[in-house]
């Protein structure tokens, strides 16, 4: 039994589960500002053990391509060997009640939100639908579930409402999430060329994906600024971080080197990350009713800090080491 | 002479922080946060500018806390208990002029140059300045313990270019914000680097070199873990100031956190 649910942590994948956190926080900062509350613990339980859901029905779908990847570290311990598929069935299931019970707290609308985000879990990876072999389909589930459905989640949380000035914030966030989530299949692209899964990096060409990556990262930056407004040193800050994911992509095209262009794209994500924190701070700052040059010092501050971190990647991304999301 | 060949039948302590000096630092942010928690519950009643006493009651409190944090932190990293006691007394120097002596300058010079309006004309861009100079020094402070204070060049850590160059950024930032600012920047300053609080900054700061310099001579080598434990204790230190200002921040700072560590690890998927 403890094994089992050793498991069930390993399928949380912490950094991929802060992901979907980070947009459930922005849904609770632009309605309520800084808040703690056992609304937002149960959400993040939920979430998580959705998570968990995700990558367990993921695991199983995907297990030949893993192998053939060589995904052989012990967050794929379908992969390893090291769990059976009836072990990550019983994960699956125990997150999916574990899911839903968090969501009970929250209401009608939390079990909703939470519903949707299995739905859209099992829908990915399982038989009939298998959203995650149709490539035009699979990055557009893929950004709901991790962007929209926690942001709205986050409203839940708050106890607000959806209002006009959310859908400019969610199109925003959801375009520049594709621009990220269409290149997690370069790393993958040997194994699902083998076993005939159609991503959309197979199917337009890494120039393509890279173009349109670009061209997403960009609008939906500009998007996420006309929705929020901030004050001019903040727009200079996120500005800098659409800067330096275009630099990132930029080279992206031009790299061919496998190992360097994990590095590029793990770059460029922590780029996207700034412009994540930078977004939450302006509102909980915002919120708070802090000056615009208060807001602006602290920002630029967190800025600095991503930069050095980013300039440590992107001058010398020999020394970067590629890590998963386990 | 030849090296002597490891002792198999001798348990070697770790050679880098293990969990127990991470654990003793996370307590020493914990302990130091409650202990700041507690003195303004009991000082602070509502004043618009804390008293001096509330500052001289914080740096006491942090310094017990440095002392028993970084003492058993050091020695879990494996070295003897000479060293350890020696690095957490000058650790406790630094916290008496980082929680008692800084913020009484900085409450000497807001007495006569009010500091609230930020960055704007009649502050003289107070704040930022001392931020930045501040943040420099910091800066500058981190990378010498990332980087002299280990064994040997290290793979992953900035050339020596870098560390002069903060250095420098550093001094001359103080050297340039003296001469040519004229308002409550300079008097911060003259309250730092004169007078009776400059006097006890520089005093806790010799004590403070002194007693490092002993536990790295205590050690033998210069010790990669105690480099490393020092480091982590400073930028924990800088997180608590921040953490204490900026409250309502705390789930951008834990994503901040997230987001950079580890440095040089990515996360193509």
């Amino acid at each position: 039994m403890s094994a089992r649910l050793r498991l069930l942590g390993l399928m949380v994948r912490p950094r991929a589960a802060i992901t979907m956190w980070t947009f459930l926080v922005i849904g609770l900062a632009r309605h309520a500002g800084p808040t703690i509350s056992a609304d937002l613990v149960w959400a993040t339980i939920a979430l998580a053990a959705s998570y968990a859901v995700a990558a367990s029905m993921n695991d199983i779908a995907d297990v030949q391509i893993d192998r053939t990847n060589g995904l052989r570290d012990a967050s794929r311990p379908l992969a390893t060997g090291a769990a059976s598929v009836a072990d990550i069935r019983w994960t699956a299931a125990t997150a999916g009640v574990i899911a839903v019970a968090a969501a009970l707290p929250l209401g009608a609308s939390g079990l909703a939100v939470i519903g949707l985000c299995l739905a859209v879990d099992v829908a990915y990876s399982a038989t009939p639908a298998r959203l995650s072999r149709r490539w035009a389909i699979a990055p557009v589930a893929l950004t709901v579930a991790y962007v929209a459905l926690p942001y709205v989640l986050g409203i839940v949380v708050a106890h607000g409402a959806w209002d006009a000035a959310d859908l400019p914030l969610v199109a925003g966030l959801c375009v520049l999430f594709f621009a990220r989530i269409i290149l997690k299949d370069v790393r993958d692209r040997l194994g699902d060329a083998a076993h005939g899964k159609r991503t959309l990096l197979l199917r337009l060409g890494k120039d393509a994906t890279c173009v349109i990556s670009i061209v997403a990262a960009a609008v939906g930056i500009a998007v996420i600024v006309l929705a929020i407004r901030p004050p001019a040193p903040v727009v200079a800050a996120i500005a800098l971080d659409a800067a330096a994911i275009g630099w990132m992509l930029t080279r992206l095209r031009v790299t061919t080197d496998p190992t360097a262009e994990l590095v590029t794209i793990g770059t460029a994500a922590r780029a996207g990350n700034a412009v994540l924190i930078t977004v939450i701070a302006w509102l909980l700052l915002s919120a708070q009713g802090a000056p615009p040059a208060q807001a602006s010092l602290v920002i630029a501050t967190l800025t600095a800090i991503a930069a050095i971190g980013f300039l440590d990647l992107a001058l010398r991304p020999e020394r970067a080491r590629v890590a998963y999301k386990g | 002479m030849a090296a002597q060949p490891a002792r198999p039948d001798v348990r070697r302590r770790p050679a880098r922080p293990g969990a127990a000096s991470l654990v003793w630092i996370g307590a020493a942010g914990l302990v130091g946060i409650l202990a700041i928690a507690v003195v303004l519950n009991i000082q602070d009643h509502g004043g618009t500018v804390p008293p001096s006493s509330t500052f001289a009651a914080v740096a006491i409190a942090m310094g017990v806390v440095a002392i028993v944090t970084v003492a058993m932190a050091s020695h879990a990293a494996g070295t003897t208990w000479r060293a350890a006691i020696a690095l957490a007394g000058g650790f406790a120097a630094i916290a008496l002029a980082k929680f008692g002596m800084g913020p009484t300058a900085l409450y000497q010079g807001n007495r006569i140059e009010p500091i609230q309006n930020l960055a704007g004309t009649s502050s003289g861009g107070m704040v930022v300045l001392i931020a930045i100079v501040v943040g420099a020094l910091y800066l500058a402070a981190i990378w010498l313990l990332a980087v002299v204070f280990r064994p040997a060049a290290p793979p992953d850590g900035p050339s020596g270019k870098v560390v002069i160059g903060l250095t420098v950024f550093a001094v001359g930032g103080t050297v340039v914000t003296s001469i040519f600012i004229s308002t409550a920047a300079n008097q911060y300053l003259d309250f730092a680097t004169t007078g009776l609080e400059a006097s006890g900054i520089a005093l806790a700061l010799f004590v403070a070199a002194g007693l490092v310099a002993v536990a790295f001579r205590g050690t033998a080598v210069r010790s990669k873990a105690l480099g490393q434990a020092s480091m982590y204790l400073t930028v924990l230190w800088v997180a608590i100031a921040f953490l204490l200002v900026f409250q309502v921040l705390w789930i951008v700072f834990l994503l901040a956190v997230v987001a950079i560590w580890p440095f040089r690890s990515v996360t193509p998927k």
